[in-house]
């Protein structure tokens, strides 16, 4: 009788803290757990085995879940959120050419939703991988140069009209296979990300040698503005580095 | 593919959970009575990590509810039960053989390092 009144009590005791879960988890859960709680304590009596502590510790179990499923919930819903947020400025940025009535085409809205939210989600992607601030910049910052290239290159070309521009794709190449080998991993990266600079700084010097006719806008502002790439990916490839070091420091 | 539970080796609560439902299905206490007879009272869950892995298995298409009626055995009161997919079929098929194939390995080499079969 002591007993039957002892497990009512732990049963409603349980089913407060099991309260504590997400909604939906508990809406799922919640009911059954709290069977499975009062059949255990039942399994218990029948034994003639104390109870107080053996509740005690399902109760530390279970609350040790409930951060569990908080933790989940929320590392969910923030990737939901980020990525919202870049959807969000995707359309903002498509509003301006649309506002403007800039002559673009719907190949040309396509193109622009593919490179823009494709080079967010990338980032989310390879970011995440990593907790450490340098590599997470690093990863801005090489998938930034990116998209500015695919950008300028769809737009106008650094090279004038050239068809030479194909060859930047070599850079985008450059990088997808190289992270591909490198598996992320930050040392990996940074040899990479110096492999694509020095990609991009060889395209220029690739036209000038085979003579490309069309160097528009002149052979020194192409130089200079295909420095920028030159920069942002070696930038890129010294915080890889930094983070490599970072990690491969032991910790006290 | 996305790294989910059901390609990955299973954790050993997953698999335990995989075995104690692919004879039968099963309520949350009858899970967990069937796995500690199973492991030998090895593995031991409390509700919070038996919930937590069967949440995280029906979200990769493991196990899904069955239906919710009354297991005499217990008391009156109606249970949910789980039962286990065809993908939680294959999971544990794959991850049995790979046991075997682990086992195998284990067997030769401590044939062939001190002479005798494991």
């Amino acid at each position: 009788m002591q007993h039957d009144r002892s497990i009512r009590r732990y049963r409603t005791w349980y089913a407060t803290l099991v309260r504590l879960y997400p909604k939906p988890y508990r809406e799922c859960f919640g009911e059954g757990m709290e069977q499975t709680f009062g059949d255990m304590l039942r399994e218990r009596q029948g034994a003639s085995r104390e109870l107080l502590g053996f509740a005690l510790w399902i109760f530390v179990e279970t609350f040790a879940g409930i951060i569990r499923e908080h933790l989940t919930r929320i590392s969910m819903q923030t990737t939901i959120k980020r990525l919202s947020i870049w959807a969000v400025l995707v359309v903002a940025i498509l509003m301006i050419p649309l506002l403007a009535q800039w002559p673009w085409t719907r190949g040309d809205f396509v193109f622009a939703v593919v490179v823009l939210f494709g080079s967010a989600l990338l980032y989310e992607l390879i970011a995440r991988t990593s907790g450490n601030a340098a590599y997470r910049f690093a990863v801005g910052m090489a998938v930034a140069a990116m998209l500015l290239l695919a950008w300028v290159n769809g737009a106008v070309g650094i090279i004038g009209g050239s068809d030479v521009n194909v060859l930047y794709a070599g850079v985008i190449f450059t990088l997808f296979i190289g992270a591909i080998i490198a598996r992320l991993k930050p040392r990996g990266m940074s040899y990479v990300l110096f492999a694509a600079a020095l990609v991009q700084f060889a395209i220029p010097v690739i036209a000038l040698i085979i003579g490309t006719p069309d160097f528009a806008p002149g052979v020194v502002r192409v130089f200079t503005l295909n420095t920028f790439w030159v920069m942002a990916f070696v930038g890129s490839a010294l915080l890889f580095r930094q983070a490599s070091a970072a990690n491969s420091r032991p910790t006290a | 593919m996305p790294k989910t539970i059901a390609n990955t080796p299973l954790t050993p609560a997953v698999l335990h959970i995989l075995l104690a439902l692919s004879a039968i299905e099963r309520h949350g206490y009858g899970i967990m009575k069937q796995v500690e007879a199973d492991s030998q009272g090895k593995v031991a869950m409390g509700p919070g990590t038996l919930y937590g892995s069967l949440s995280r298995m029906i979200e990769a298409g493991l196990i899904r509810e069955s239906d919710k009626k009354i297991d005499p055995a217990i008391d009156d009161e109606r249970r949910i039960y789980y039962k286990i997919t065809g993908l939680g079929q294959k999971a544990l098929a794959a991850e049995l053989e790979r046991y075997r194939e682990v086992v195998a390995v284990a067997k030769r080499l401590s044939s062939n390092t001190f002479g005798y079969a494991a």
